[in-house]
């Protein structure tokens, strides 16, 4: 087996364009890649470690966007100041994922790379309109839409000599807030058994452009019509009932034949009213900022 | 008493080395030219191995041998066996040809590596005839569970009990509680390394296990080898629980090295433990209890069903430990108790933390709060009613439960847990709200050795090396929870040195005694008690040297820090290295004593535990709000590592209550969640802060009073929280575990019904 370590973009494209194909395997964290190989026989052939790649590690705003380097850990992501200015959602999502062990490894790049269907960060990133930058053993890059990068199977929709370096964020309006939960948030280490992601614009008191994800329910994460349950009301827990029934249909919609859907249905309460709170709460601290 | 090392947060003896990473396990031990063993294992719940083809596994370079029904022994044994001697039914041979649950052992590849040996089993290839998988009690019980054993497929207990149920008089109540398939979860997997030398035929096997004299039975009798032949080491353990106290493993390893005459290691994967050793027993239960109008208990009849999964194993012995601790907390002048024990084309059930008791509590301690929310009563003014008096004797097996301060325990727990106060808020809690809360209880009591069962001895040896330090030799198995040190401790106070200056390895059965091993909490109460007499004679020895030395008489003299001197002319001192040299010159004598202690006595550890839930009714999540647990441990030789007990003991039991169980597919019998990814247990952020508060009125007969606390820890704490739940939500619910989905659905059904009832 081969390792790699690149410490500059051609480098790494020059090692995709080598080594790329089946045995080979991006790293960064190692907390999905080595559990995924525990008990098995080792089956890598060449490994690419993206460690070494500071600019990979960096988050910076510049022309309206926030690019978030792929092997930013989720405890980095959740303290940078940037995010937590802009993208409390995504701050609480990297927050609520594993363990601190898991945080202090784990990368947000191998979060979505992994394109597990209860992933935290997909769904945030989704509502919050980001693109996946995308570099091939070519040199070149592409930007894809979210929606793109993950196919709706749950598999990411990259050549096998392509990687993840960033996400690029816009900006948001004034008036933007962004809130993710997900059940069982209290009892920590548990992956989203349901998320529930939200970005929306409080525009004289009514909520606009809303965008809601479901996730863990689903091959892949997906916008959720459910926002149609708050798109143009005002947001107080008075919508509960509504949101609720609406997240609950679409639940049962989505996972029909699945054992867990009778709970699921049930439980997006918890999530729906977890959400309104979060919702509320920004609000306030918007209100209230000088 | 003051005392110097007793009753003080001594860290365990070994918590540096396990930091530092320098704690050998089994799985750390690299012997030269050792092999790796590793199971193959049945896809099927029940079926009959047609043909076995190993050729390809045995083809793999690497590969030593390959082991199975068809070239090891097949003698029958009962894996739960300590002694030759226990009647037991033998079912389980170390391969099997019938195969009775997804994860029975059809094959084992030895191979020069892990990762061949796991290929290897890969490429074995069998062809299996299915027959008819028994999942479930009900099934198996239609058919005597014939078709999985020819003989003890189902084991019905005789009826045991005393007085008269029938005749006892008053308000009939009934009573239900089931409970579901769990992991113990010790943090370290199973592991045994058995090194065999053919030209001496010599066995030494290296294993975590609860008894070296167990282990060394079993493989005796499955080898035909001489005791005398067999060495087994107890190894450091993470963990037990009774996961460790069966003979799974070690017969397994033993019987590779003897085949291939080189040391083999067997290590248990996580999934391997959850399938292949044993697990707690589902548990259904039917329970009727007649009260007076005074609402105390008359009389009480019960009926339990244990699952056993494919063996008997201990289920049967299991079964009547759940009769035992039915007189020792309530005075019921009558008891009827049946219980019968199945096999089911399931994973095999076993030894659990507190053998019957935690299920006797279970069901108890269930039937009392819904008792005491029938009666419209305070479920601890209920308890008071009913609790034994300290002294009281046990009417199943007649002995004394000694001081068992039942009463003192559920007063001063009401006091420090503010019950009342809690009681007067919640009633005012708003109950249209989204979270619920509620407070339970529950009383519970344990054994702290085997007495009156005969059999329960502890052997000591104490001698002193030449500066004053000291060996102990006794067949402790400290499961990680620290008992070493506490025999340390007590050694250190009676000689009145630094329990660093104190050795005590651990089981050996090259170097100890004959005895059980590490079972019923007994450690403390009986090897403790042998070890605290032990020392004392060896102190009496080392005065009736060092009164030669100094010239006085043995009473003239105190000791004080690894020293003898003359009481009233402290200055007339000499120090225990002196006494040493002092018996040396002379060559009469060796510094050293052996003893053996005798139980004569078993007192119940009283314990009542307290717990505020809080429960979301939306999500059906519940969380720990806040938990108190009273234990009466007669003495806190390290409290400490009394309270570590009590946090491991919540977190298991918040596993039972609402989150852990070992899920099998109703159709094919396989486990769907093998595994910690889909296992869910208790974490260190699901605790609250837990309060314990100690009663420590001394027993006649443990070390410095001090009576047991690892298991009667965990006895009463699902009762506790169950109640809370129900308090929270005035529902009764009864069957584990308690889960998000099953909340949930209950809450559906009680609005359902609620609508109902007002149209």
């Amino acid at each position: 087996m081969n390792f790699f370590q690149p410490t500059t973009l051609p480098q790494l494209a020059q090692c995709l364009a080598e080594q790329a194909g089946p045995g080979c395997h991006l790293i960064a964290g190692c907390t999905d890649f080595l559990p995924q190989r525990n008990g098995t026989p080792w089956d890598a052939r060449a490994l690419i470690s993206l460690v070494n790649l500071a600019e990979l590690g960096q988050i910076r705003q510049e022309n309206g966007l926030v690019s978030l380097g792929a092997t930013c850990t989720h405890t980095q992501v959740e303290g940078h100041p940037l995010v937590r200015q802009y993208f409390p959602a995504l701050a609480q999502a990297c927050g609520s994922v594993g363990s601190t062990q898991i945080r202090n490894r784990g990368t947000v790049g191998g979060n979505v790379g992994n394109a597990s269907p209860a992933g935290d960060l997909y769904p945030v990133l989704l509502v919050l309109g980001a693109r996946g930058v995308v570099l091939s053993g070519n040199q070149a890059v592409r930007r894809l839409p979210m929606e793109q990068l993950v196919l709706p199977q749950g598999a990411l929709a990259l050549e096998p000599d392509e990687a993840i370096i960033a996400f690029e964020l816009p900006v948001p309006s004034p008036g933007n807030l962004n809130a993710f939960v997900k059940l069982g948030e209290r009892t920590h280490v548990t992956i989203a058994k349901i998320s529930l992601s939200a970005s929306l614009t409080l525009h004289e008191g009514r909520m606009e452009q809303v965008r809601l994800a479901l996730g863990a329910v689903a091959r892949r994460a997906f916008l959720s019509s459910s926002s149609s349950a708050l798109e143009g009301k005002s947001l107080s827990k008075a919508l509960l009932p509504e949101l609720f029934d609406a997240l609950s249909r679409e639940v049962a919609a989505s996972i029909p034949d699945r054992p867990s859907m009778p709970y699921k249905r049930q439980a997006v309460r918890g999530l729906a009213d977890d959400l309104l709170s979060a919702l509320l709460h920004q609000a306030r601290d918007v209100s209230q900022q000088p | 008493m003051d005392y110097q090392y007793i009753g003080k947060d001594i860290p365990v003896n070994d918590s540096r080395a396990k930091a530092c990473g320098q704690l050998l396990y089994a799985a750390d031990l690299h012997l030269s030219g050792m092999l790796y063993m590793k199971l193959f294992l049945s896809p099927v719940a029940h079926g009959i191995v047609r043909s076995l083809d190993v050729s390809k596994a045995l083809a793999l370079p690497g590969v030593v041998t390959v082991l199975s029904y068809e070239n090891t022994p097949d003698v029958t044994y009962n894996r739960g066996r300590v002694r030759a001697t226990e009647e037991a039914p033998d079912q389980e041979t170390l391969f099997s040809r019938h195969v009775r649950f997804v994860g029975d052992r059809i094959a084992a590849v030895v191979a020069e590596t892990p990762e061949l040996a796991q290929k290897a089993v890969s490429l074995i290839q069998a062809d299996i005839q299915p027959l008819l998988p028994l999942l479930t009690p009900d099934q198996a019980l239609a058919q005597d569970a014939r078709s999985i054993h020819e003989k003890d497929g189902v084991v019905r207990l005789p009826q045991i009990g005393y007085g008269d149920y029938a005749s006892a008089q008053g308000e009939e109540f009934s009573h239900h509680t089931s409970s579901q398939r769990v992991s113990h979860i010790a943090m370290e997997p199973h592991c045994t390394v058995a090194d065999y030398k053919p030209a001496s035929d010599r066995m030494t096997v290296w294993t975590a296990t609860q008894s070296v004299f167990g282990a060394r039975s079993a493989i005796a009798s499955i080898l035909g080898m001489p005791m005398s032949h067999i060495r087994v080491i107890k190894t450091p353990m993470g963990g037990s629980f009774g996961c460790k106290q069966e003979m799974v493993l070690e017969p397994l390893a033993a019987c590779a090295a003897k085949m291939t005459g080189r040391p083999v290691m067997l290590r248990f994967s996580r999934s391997e433990v959850m399938l292949c050793t044993m697990l707690k027993h589902p548990l259904d239960s039917h329970i009727k209890v007649k009260f007076s109008p005074q609402r105390t208990i008359t009389g009480l009849q019960l009926s339990c069903r244990l699952d056993a999964g494919a063996y008997q194993t201990v289920s049967p012995d299991y079964a009547d430990a759940i009769s035992k601790k039915l007189s020792w907390v309530y005075n019921i002048p009558n008891v009827e108790y049946h219980a019968v024990s199945v096999c089911t084309n399931t994973p095999v059930s076993g030894s659990y933390r507190g053998w019957g008791g935690p299920e006797c509590a279970l069901i108890m301690e269930n039937m009392m709060n819904a008792a005491a929310r029938r009666f419209v009563m305070d479920p601890i003014e209920l308890r008071l009613r009913n609790i034994l008096p300290p002294y009281a004797t046990s009417r199943i097996n007649n002995f004394s439960l000694g001081n068992l301060p039942l009463e003192d325990a559920l007063l001063l727990g009401r006091d420090r847990f503010g019950w009342e106060a809690r009681k007067e808020r919640l009633a005012r809690q708003d109950r249209s709200g989204r979270y619920l809360r509620g407070i339970g209880m529950a009383l519970a009591t344990h054994t702290s050795g085997y007495f009156p069962r005969r059999g329960d001895w502890g052997t000591v040896v104490v001698k002193m090396e030449e500066d004053g330090s000291v060996h102990v030799n006794c067949n402790v198995h400290d499961h990680g929870c620290g008992e070493v040190i506490v025999f340390r401790s007590i050694v250190a106070e009676v000689l009145s040195i630094s329990p660093d200056l104190v050795d005590l390895p651990e089981g050996d059965t090259a170097y100890n005694a004959l005895d059980n091993g590490c079972y019923t909490s007994r450690s403390i109460y009986v090897l403790g008690r042998a070890i605290l007499d032990a020392s004392n004679l060896l102190l009496e020895q080392l005065k009736r040297n060092g009164s030669q030395l100094l010239g006085c008489r043995p009473e003239d003299l105190s000791h004080r820090d690894g020293a003898l001197f003359v009481t009233k002319q402290p200055q007339r001192r000499c120090t225990y290295s002196q006494i040493a040299y002092y018996v040396a010159d002379k060559g009469t004598e060796a510094l050293f004593v052996s003893h053996t202690h005798v139980p004569i006595s078993n007192p119940g550890p009283a314990a009542a535990h307290f717990a505020e839930v809080e429960v979301d009714t939306y999500t059906g999540l519940c969380r720990l709000v806040d938990y108190l647990a009273v234990h009466d441990v007669g003495k806190a030789l390290n409290p400490a590592l009394c309270r570590g007990q009590v946090g491991s003991a919540l977190q298991q039991g918040l596993g039972l209550v609402f989150c852990e169980e070992l899920k099998l597919d109703p159709k094919t019998g396989r486990a769907m969640n093998a595994d910690m990814q889909h296992y869910h247990v208790a974490r260190a952020c699901d605790f609250s802060k837990i309060d314990t508060l100690f009663i420590e009125k001394p027993d006649e007969e443990g070390p410095f009073g001090a009576k047991s606390v690892g298991e009667a820890c965990y006895v009463p704490v699902a009762p506790a929280l169950i109640a809370a739940v129900n308090n929270a939500l005035e529902l009764e619910l009864s069957d584990l575990p308690l889960d998000p989905p099953r909340i949930l659905a209950a809450l559906a059904r009680k609005e359902r019904e609620k609508e109902a009832v007002t149209p």
